[in-house]
């Protein structure tokens, strides 16, 4: 006899990663680590190892998603900044209960190891195309946080360079491998909301970086080689701290988080080898006369595919408020990012949806991907070619902003319309950063 | 302030020329200083430093987009650019007018662009200009720098001239790769790599048996580039001979591999390349073979031979294949993949499994259901329901689960049915409850888990009728099921008429039981008094779930049965819900006399320090300075003050700015002041 104290719709609990029936659709054949052997007692001589390119804040926070992995071992971190280097040194020993874990101000160092089969590259954007293509070259394959290059020419060279050294590459663009995003593409694919017509992303609105005058390098930092490929700038504490909206360093919010919306729209469009063929965006850029930052703090941006299907991009409201919402002709689904949950229309499509499933925030799943790909020599889920597809949405809306004009675009040729345009599909990379 | 014009949110994708005209005049108009005369703009520009007004910059950024739209401006702001290309100027104001003319610079800039090429600190980002101009005459200018430089400018240059795959340079990239300083024999290399001729290829084949140290590595990378340039390009022979060079020479593992990969690009017979790593000893090589099993000639043929050598493969490497096999779209390599159904090595299985969810179709079905027959681990059952899920979402599919349905009993039954709901969602309803009412246990409890999750107002008439017949068993699922369906009824009446109907044929104790829980749902005055009618029933059984599902009940109208259910029950766990019903329902309404007379009755009817500390929690919620009152004489009960303050802090918290002057009584005799 059952006396359940409270009564609300639910459905049967079952966290069980086989049990995924879109991880099926979409992944290699992804198995359980301990049915591999790779989770248990693995030998060190069987391990995956590994080296930290850039252990910031976000190193800091997806590390322990690499580190609950028996099966690899990290055994040297990298950064220009002494006391990131130090506690991110800390970090990893004190996980390893040893002090075998190397620290190297240059990354050069760490990639010339002949010992390290891998890395996690987490430094700032500037750093993630060619510090990537650094590695494909030293032979060390991938995982990479996101936006995954600077321009869309950066972004095909390190596929090109992936695909020619044979590097396995994982971007960090872990939506795919997130239950309720899973969830959301399969109803759309399966046209439970019937013929998909709009794809609406929601980021959030920058902040403004106020002027400030040049200081002196703080000790302990490697200045030119945090600035990397960017043109040389004399340091500016708050251009440093708030790399993410100036063009030199990123490319402002609406490539930092879109490409995460993007890449999931291209998945479920099932054109990871193809895009958009058409781009307009607007913005809303920061007063010249009191802020240095040079990427827009709201804007609207729209791209069509061939297909017909729209894709919308709003910069806008605060950071809690950001979204994906599908939008077919019979219904709607949405993902709302902070809070994970998913909402439909018509509310009976949430009856195929499985409870559980860890959010955007657990990357396990994404890095499993990455380590068993490593061993099988397969491309993981967002692979190179794939997360450049993605990202050069995103670019192409910058494109759009910085010249003002919409913009035609060849996804086979990679070239748009406009000769301006193309012209800024590259930029040379300052030396001796010049891979 | 903000600059530009902001769209709509609804902003259309091809907006009225009108309104595009406006936004162009908006987004230059924002931008127009009073110093609008290009001369005084590109004055101010110049002498700009890190910290000042950037207004002078992007005003004259605007007039750069200006004159990309109107080309007969171009001229005139492109001198502007290269004015700021003085000495005089400042590195910033140099830095801006190189990012400007990286898109609008024509051969007119390049003289001044050259002169920065021989500075240190401007070499880079005149190289970030010239490398957007067209081959020609820009190609000269970089390699006349390269005769001016040395050291990290002249590794700059020549990585553009790799980058821009100047074949002419070859020579002086050539020879710059045997220089001195590492920084530019590296860039050097590189920059051959990415020539990609034939004749860069020869010189990096010179260079490669003449360089050791670090820079060995440079030169095996440049060859991997310029071979994977060649066979692009269609110089496949001379790709051929870097990959194999590397094949067989003493490289680390990623080079090897990296060049099998290139070679089975190039190679012929890419098929007797791949079976020959195969069937080889070189498990480094091993995974980049089986990797490329989709790509290689299409056919049955090629299948047969891949699925051929699976004997000559490790467990791991085999479920590899099975992944590799199922991306070949022929009838022997799917066969294969069925084939590993039936391998004795539980990754195999389940590796082909999982390739099955992801690349079959309806008749995969039956091999997934004839392995499920035959299985005996959770793991692998899971799989099996997982991949069932996964295929195609049609009807031939979703035909052949049910079909497979009638072959099966027990666990594998339940498995297929858990599968069918979890793919079609409500639309499985019907076969559902058919598969409820099956006398197997563990079927009706998969068929119930998934009603659970999907049945509603359609379904609920007939859960409540099978809630008579279910076996004991899975009455706990059956219940719960049921009490979802209900939930997802909108009207609480017709809940309520549902579960009566059934409750005045129902003779069974244990069936009465089980729909006398879910009246609350109900929760309308004739459930009410059902419920009420099964307080006096003789059965203890009855008369207990009769007064757990009061203690449920919604609001307030059940308050005087609970009480009194509460003041004459002698089971002390029932007297326990009851109470706890009541503190409950007590606050399911704003604080008013009435919730406070009813804490009154509460306190009154406590027979321990348990039962009152239990009352004196919830008091706290009720916010009324009554109530606040009532709190304060058990602070004078050592045993449960502790709960006492709890509350009357909680009070006083909400009622201290509605009425001050009780909160800092009460508060004083706490011993604390607002």
């Amino acid at each position: 006899m059952t006396h359940p104290r409270t009564r609300s719709p639910q459905t049967i609990s079952r966290r069980n990663f086989l049990a995924r029936s879109t991880a099926a659709l979409t992944l290699p054949s992804i198995l359980p680590g301990a049915v591999l052997g790779l989770n248990g007692a693995t030998p060190p001589s069987d391990r995956i190892r590994f080296g930290a390119i850039g252990v910031g804040n976000r190193a800091r926070a997806i590390l322990p998603n690499f580190l609950s992995f028996r099966d690899i071992q990290f055994i040297g971190v990298s950064d220009c900044r002494a006391d990131r280097l130090q506690s991110a040194k800390a970090m990893v020993d004190t996980h390893y209960g040893n002090s075998d874990c190397q620290a190297y101000a240059d990354f050069r160092e760490l990639l010339a190891r002949p010992d390290i089969d891998a890395v996690l590259i987490a430094t700032g954007n500037r750093w993630h195309g060619l510090g990537s293509i650094y590695a494909a070259k030293a032979g060390k394959d991938i995982y990479c946080e996101k936006p995954i290059s600077l321009t869309i020419g950066e972004g095909r060279q390190l596929a090109e360079t992936c695909r020619r050294f044979g590097a396995v590459y994982q971007a960090g663009t872990q939506r795919r491998s997130t239950a309720s995003y899973q969830f959301a593409a399969d109803m759309v694919r399966h046209g439970r909301i019937g013929k998909l017509h709009t794809v609406e992303m929601q980021v959030w609105a920058g902040p403004t970086i106020p002027l400030e005058a040049p200081s002196p390098v703080p000790a302990g930092w490697d200045y030119a080689t945090w600035l990397g490929q960017s043109p040389w700038h004399p340091f500016v504490s708050s251009r440093v701290n708030a790399w993410q909206y100036f063009w030199d360093t990123a490319e402002g919010i609406l490539t930092d988080m879109g490409c995460h919306y993007t890449d999931q729209m291209q998945w479920t469009l099932g054109t990871d080898d193809t895009g958009p063929v058409e781009f307009e965006a607007e913005g809303e850029f920061p007063d010249p006369a009191k802020m240095a930052s040079d990427t827009p703090i709201t804007a609207v941006a729209h791209c069509k595919y061939a297909s017909g299907v729209t894709g919308v991009l709003y910069q806008r409201g605060e950071f809690k408020d950001r979204y994906l919402r599908y939008i077919g002709d019979e219904g709607w689904i949405q993902v709302d990012d902070e809070t994970d949950l998913v909402t439909a229309e018509p509310a009976s499509i949430l009856s195929y949806k499985e409870a559980g499933g860890a959010g955007w925030g657990d990357a396990s799943d994404h890095v499993r991907d990455l380590l068993n790909c490593i061993r099988s020599r397969r491309q993981p889920a967002c692979n190179p070619e794939v997360a450049h597809r993605a990202i050069t949405i995103c670019q192409a809306w910058n494109l759009c902003l910085r010249l003002n004009r919409k913009l035609k675009w060849d996804p086979v040729g990679e070239r748009f319309d406009c000769a301006e345009a193309n012209r800024m599909l590259h930029r040379e990379a300052r030396s001796p950063w010049c891979a | 302030m903000h600059q530009t014009a902001k769209l709509p949110a609804n902003a259309a994708m091809e907006p009225s020329p009108q309104a595009l005209g406006c936004l162009l005049a908006l987004f230059i108009g924002c931008f127009t200083s009073p110093a609008s005369d290009l001369g005084d703009l590109t004055a101010q520009a110049a002498n700009f430093q890190t910290g000042q007004s950037l207004a002078p910059l992007r005003t004259l950024e605007a007039k750069v987009r200006e004159a990309v739209a109107k080309p007969a401006q171009r001229s005139e702001v492109e001198a502007a650019l290269i004015q700021l290309l003085n000495e005089e100027s400042t590195y910033e104001a140099k830095l801006f007018a190189c990012r400007q003319l990286a898109f609008v610079a024509s051969e007119k800039s390049l003289p001044a662009l050259s002169s920065l090429l021989r500075k240190p600190d401007t070499v880079g980002i005149a190289c970030m200009a010239i490398a957007t101009l067209p081959p020609g005459k820009a190609d000269e200018v970089l390699r006349e720098g390269l005769t001016a430089t040395q050291g990290n400018g002249k590794a700059q240059i020549i990585a553009t001239l790799g980058n821009r795959r100047d074949r002419k340079a070859l020579k002086e990239v050539a020879a710059a790769a045997r220089d001195a300083d590492l920084s530019v024999a590296s860039a050097a290399l590189s920059a051959l790599g990415e020539i990609g001729t034939p004749s860069a290829a020869d010189c990096l084949s010179q260079l490669a048996a003449d360089t050791t140290g670090t820079l060995k590595s440079t030169v095996t990378q440049a060859e991997l580039v310029c071979a994977d340039l060649m066979a692009r390009e269609g110089s496949r022979k001379q790709a051929k001979r870097i990959y194999e060079s590397l094949l067989v020479g003493p490289q680390p593992t990623w080079v090897r591999r990296s060049a099998l990969a290139g070679r089975l690009g190039v190679e012929n017979d890419a098929e007797g390349l791949t079976l020959e790593v195969l069937r080889g000893s070189d498990s480094a090589l091993k995974p980049v073979a089986i990797a490329a099993a989709p790509s290689l000639k299409q056919g049955s043929k090629t299948s047969r031979a891949l699925a051929s050598s699976v004997s000559f493969l490790t467990e791991q490497e085999r479920t590899w294949l099975v992944d590799s096999m199922a991306a070949r779209p022929d009838v022997d390599a799917r066969a294969f993949v069925v084939s590993q159904l039936g391998c004795s090595a539980d990754s195999v299985r389940l590796a082909a499994i999982t390739t099955l969810g992801r690349s079959g179709d309806a008749r995969t079905v039956s091999p997934l259901a004839l392995r499920l027959a035959n299985c005996s681990e959770n793991e692998e059952r899971r799989a099996i329901e997982s991949a069932l899920v996964a295929l195609p979402r049609d009807l031939a599919t979703s035909q052949a689960i049910r079909s497979a349905l009638a072959n099966v009993a027990g666990q594998p039954r339940a498995t297929l049915v858990t599968a069918l709901s979890r793919r079609e969602g409500a639309g499985a309803n019907p076969i559902l409850l058919t598969e409820a009412a099956n006398p197997d246990p563990t079927v009706s409890r998969a068929a119930y888990r998934g009603l659970a999750r999907t049945a509603g107002q359609a379904e609920a008439p007939a859960m409540l009728a099978l809630l008579a017949v279910s076996a004991a068993q899975v009455r706990t699922e059956a219940e719960s099921a049921t009490a979802q369906a209900l939930l997802r009824m909108s009207n609480g009446s017709e809940r309520s008429s549902l579960v009566r109907l059934q409750l005045q044929t129902a003779k069974d104790t244990e069936v009465r039981a089980g729909l006398v829980s879910l009246l609350p749902l109900g929760g309308d005055g004739a459930a009410l008094q059902s419920l009420k009618a099964c307080l006096v029933e003789t059965d203890p059984v009855l008369r207990g779930v009769a007064i757990r599902a009061l203690a449920e009940w919604p609001d307030p109208s059940a308050w005087s049965s609970l009480l009194q259910a509460c003041n004459t029950s002698a089971d002390l766990v029932l007297r326990s819900v009851a109470l706890r019903g009541l503190v409950r329902l007590a606050n399911t309404q704003p604080a008013d006399l009435t919730v406070v007379d009813r804490y009154k009755q509460l306190l009154h009817t406590t027979r321990n320090d348990s039962e009152l500390k239990l009352v004196l929690g919830g008091l706290g919620a009720a916010r009324h300075p009554a109530a606040l009152e009532l709190a304060l004489p058990y602070l004078d009960r050592s045993s449960v003050r502790a709960e006492a303050a709890v509350a009357i802090r909680a009070i006083a918290n909400a009622l201290k700015t509605s009425d001050p002057e009780a909160v800092d009584a009460a508060l004083s005799k706490l011993g604390t002041g607002t």
